[in-house]
């Protein structure tokens, strides 16, 4: 009764009109600032919190809430439209999302990202409502090596070789992975690799290569259609809703991404691309027609974007059981619960049991009216691929240098962008895949880190690894993924002679279970 | 467009005369960096007084955040500003530190130092479940007959480590030092009973100790902190471990007089209003104004006491 009581009250909170307002500007600000390259929900948080001293608490409260989830929707938008994930948490969104959009078919691949999107995000704050102080536990008891067993998971898709030949996808990723180690090594915080320049002492700004690898290339090449544009985009709403059809057909994948989401949510310092990247190799491993991934699947999509939503509700589980943020937006929000007195930690659903429930729901109203203005927005956004190359391109590119310049104010990374642009070119012109390479810089370091945290626990030992069950159990995955390729490689010869026929869209894959 | 072309030229003039030697101090706004990212306790901190101290500057602050290299990099960046006041940087002990250990390059007497304003305390815990070093003397009991066993997370290289390294010497015990990261992390670990006894700041632990999950065992400063009234010194217990965060404001080398004594005065007026007083103490944050003279004494004994921890624990680039 208790339970239900304050979730009442919880209700009454969220639905003062002054909250639904926020919520509603909140969210759509988000939607906006995630769509950008560079611009992420982090930096919506951080700016809006100075505005929410003069609000009330649930007010202020709403606005940080909504922000996060607009800006978390938000990326899949360039993901599926320019190929250039808005935030880094829809990198695997790219790869099913824009072949898709590439076909005419723009409003569809737009359509699944929201509906996985609103799922993930749904599944993991019904997870925060029902089952927090479990998942808590689990939170705890992940050691380092346990960690690093899971990212291994997502970081073994650098062998991924569906858009190449296997060698070029490995140097890409190995490419990346050194690239990752440049900068102040992550345990004793030394520089390393940065070839005696303070510049370098640092490392690079993530975001900075992220755009670089993924915009440069991609408008460079873009620029050679220079005059061309989409003549008929799909963009009614019979065309942008997923049917219950797919989303049947796809209900296990949905459930495993939106799953596995909230457990990366869980740990600390993992993050939201982890979690759609992984989200994105499960479904592939698990899928009937792997062939279709990277060419425009369904499930592709689905899983991405289900995952890096549900990752929220598993944040928010640590934050408000435990007071531990596992992500810098997380550790904003900490701050705002902080400023109106309410300090996150196991007393505070008894403390304040009415905001606290409030703060949970309007997550979930969050994720309704994110829907209702996607949907709203789908069309505007859709037509961005009809407007002429030429006119398109300049004024993403200077979006995408003045994002690279504000994640950490520093001149130098723009230089970053167009450095890492032109290698990027180069790589796409000879047939080096793009993935791999931001593969290994962004999980890369997550790995070392864990792994050599572990070690220091463990002085020096690496038996952690086969002798706690999670670390064995998320190695053996990771192998099975390294070697499913080869595997992959042996057989495609064989498909490759059916699947010329097929040309239909992604609606005919029923993989996913 | 003739119109507004005139007009502009017009002011760009007008700009163009006034100068900057002429026009008294600050004449356009200023920017504040943080080197650590949004969001955390750094930069909470910052953003605490901006408010306030606009109001006695009458320019507006704009605080820019430059993480990476464990502060390094902003350090660096506010360095090699132009030192005309209008670049400033917020730091505490890290700015040592990180030099020490080879992490950054700037130290404090490559800066102005201006004024401290504030600052957050350590706290050793251990968890309610570890009942054989629940006391402060059974811990160091413990530990002094298993050197190198007790389990204590810290961010290598980082103001945690130095702590540490400072409680390892005032007891004698020989801790078995593990690389967790920051504060969130190491709380992790103690709450996932990954480590055995942790020396971090009070902030994030208050809940834990609230709901009697953490167990205090000594604050490692001078007075009892005020969030945390019934848990003894470190020193009271008789050992001399005081590691306080001191927070502080800095401009690059040489900074012209007049804006150091403008900032040491807003400074002092800025903690000393009850507000700011009461919005810091909501995140463990307390007053502990030093002027430049003080601060400049306070950094030279910090600067010598860390280097020399560094040498014992091999921290020493």
């Amino acid at each position: 009764m208790f339970f239900l009581e304050h979730i009442g009250l919880g209700l009454q909170l969220v639905l003062q009109p002054s909250v639904f307002l926020l919520i509603l500007i909140g969210t759509a600000i988000g939607i906006c600032v995630g769509t950008i390259p560079g611009l992420t929900a982090m930096m919506a948080i951080a700016i809006a919190i100075p505005i929410t001293y003069s609000l009330g608490p649930m007010q202020g409260l709403a606005l940080l809430i909504s922000l996060y989830v607009g800006g978390m929707t938000g990326g899949l938008v360039s993901a599926v439209l320019l190929n250039i994930p808005g935030t880094p948490s829809s990198i695997a969104t790219t790869f099913d999302g824009y072949p898709l959009a590439a076909r005419g078919k723009p409003g569809k691949a737009l359509g699944y990202g929201i509906a996985a999107s609103f799922l993930g995000g749904g599944f993991s704050y019904f997870c925060l409502l029902l089952l927090a102080p479990t998942l808590a536990e689990v939170a705890l008891s992940l050691s380092p090596f346990e960690i690093f067993a899971i990212v291994m998971c997502a970081l073994v898709m650098i062998a991924d070789n569906s858009q190449s030949s296997l060698s070029k996808a490995l140097t890409a990723g190995s490419v990346g992975l050194f690239v990752g180690t440049i900068g102040p090594d992550p345990i004793v915080g030394v520089p390393r690799f940065d070839f005696d320049s303070p510049q370098l002492s640092g490392g690079f700004v993530k975001v900075s290569i992220l755009i670089g690898l993924f915009a440069i290339p991609q408008l460079l090449s873009d620029v050679r259609h220079a005059h061309e544009a989409e003549k008929t985009i799909d963009a009614t709403y019979r065309d942008i809703l997923p049917k219950l059809r797919e989303l049947g057909q796809s209900a296990v994948n949905l459930i495993r991404s939106s799953f596995i989401g909230t457990l990366i949510g869980l740990v600390p310092g993992v993050g939201a691309s982890t979690a759609a990247l992984l989200a994105y190799n499960q479904a592939k491993l698990a899928s009937k027609h792997p062939e279709k991934f990277g060419k425009g699947a369904r499930d592709g999509i689905f899983a991405s974007e289900a995952a890096n939503n549900a990752v929220i509700g598993g944040a928010m589980i640590p934050l408000l059981t435990l007071g531990l943020p596992g992500c810098p937006a997380a550790a904003l929000l900490l701050a705002g619960l902080t400023i109106n007195n309410l300090i996150p930690g196991p007393l505070l659903f008894t403390n304040s049991p009415d905001i606290t429930y409030g703060f949970i729901l309007a997550f979930m109203v969050s994720n309704v009216v994110m829907v209702g203005l996607m949907i709203i927005l789908i069309k505007p956004f859709a037509m961005v691929v009809r407007i002429p190359k030429y006119l398109l391109i300049p004024p993403i590119l200077a979006i995408c240098v003045i994002g690279a310049y504000v994640t950490n104010n520093r001149f130098i990374d723009i230089w970053v962008v167009f450095g890492f642009g032109l290698l990027g070119y180069w790589m796409k012109k000879h047939a080096y895949p793009l993935a791999p390479m931001v593969l290994g810089v962004i999980l890369g370091p997550i790995a070392e880190l864990h792994l050599r945290r572990g070690l220091t626990a463990s002085k020096g030992s690496f038996m952690p690894l086969v002798n706690e069950p999670v670390c064995l159990v998320f190695l053996i995955i990771s192998v099975i993924i390294l070697v499913y390729p080869f595997v992959r490689e042996h057989s495609r010869k064989v498909h490759l002679a059916q699947s010329d026929a097929d040309g239909s869209s992604a609606g005919s894959n029923r993989g996913g279970a | 467009m003739r119109k507004m072309a005139f007009l502009s030229l017009a002011l760009l003039a007008l700009l163009g005369f006034t100068g900057p030697a002429i026009a008294a101090y600050p004449e356009k706004p200023i920017k504040l960096i943080v080197p650590f990212g949004a969001g955390g306790s750094s930069d909470m901190s910052a953003r605490l007084i901006t408010k306030e101290a606009e109001k006695l500057l009458g320019q507006s602050i704009a605080i820019v955040n430059i993480a990476g290299g464990g502060g390094g990099i902003g350090t660096l960046e506010a360095s090699k500003a132009a030192p005309d006041g209008y670049t400033l940087l917020w730091q505490h002990k890290s700015l040592i530190t990180a030099f020490h250990t080879g992490a950054s390059e700037i130290n404090w007497d490559n800066l102005t130092p201006i004024s401290n304003l504030m600052l957050f305390n350590e706290v050793v815990h251990v968890h309610k479940d570890n009942k054989d070093i629940d006391t402060l003397e059974k811990l160091i009991a413990k530990g002094r007959a298993n050197p190198e066993t007790l389990r204590l997370p810290v961010q290598i290289g980082a103001g945690a480590h130095f702590s540490a390294l400072e409680l390892e010497k005032a007891t004698g015990v020989k801790f078995h030092i593990i690389a967790s990261g920051g504060d969130t992390d190491r709380l992790n670990e103690q709450l996932g009973k990954r480590a055995d006894v942790v020396f971090q700041s009070i902030t994030p632990t208050l809940p834990h100790i609230k709901a009697g999950t953490l167990i205090p065992l000594g604050v490692g400063a001078e007075q009892r902190d005020p969030g945390l009234p019934d848990v003894p010194t470190l020193t009271e217990q008789g050992y001399d471990v005081v590691t306080p965060f001191n927070i502080g404001l800095y401009g690059p080398a040489g900074l012209p007089a007049d804006v150091v004594e403008k900032w040491d005065q807003i400074s002092k007026k800025l903690m000393e209003n009850p507000e700011t007083q009461k919005e810091m103490a909501k995140v463990s944050l307390f007053p502990s104004y030093m002027s430049t003279k003080d601060f400049r004494v306070h950094l030279k004994k910090l600067n010598d006491n860390l280097h020399d921890l560094a040498k014992t624990g091999g921290l020493l680039k």
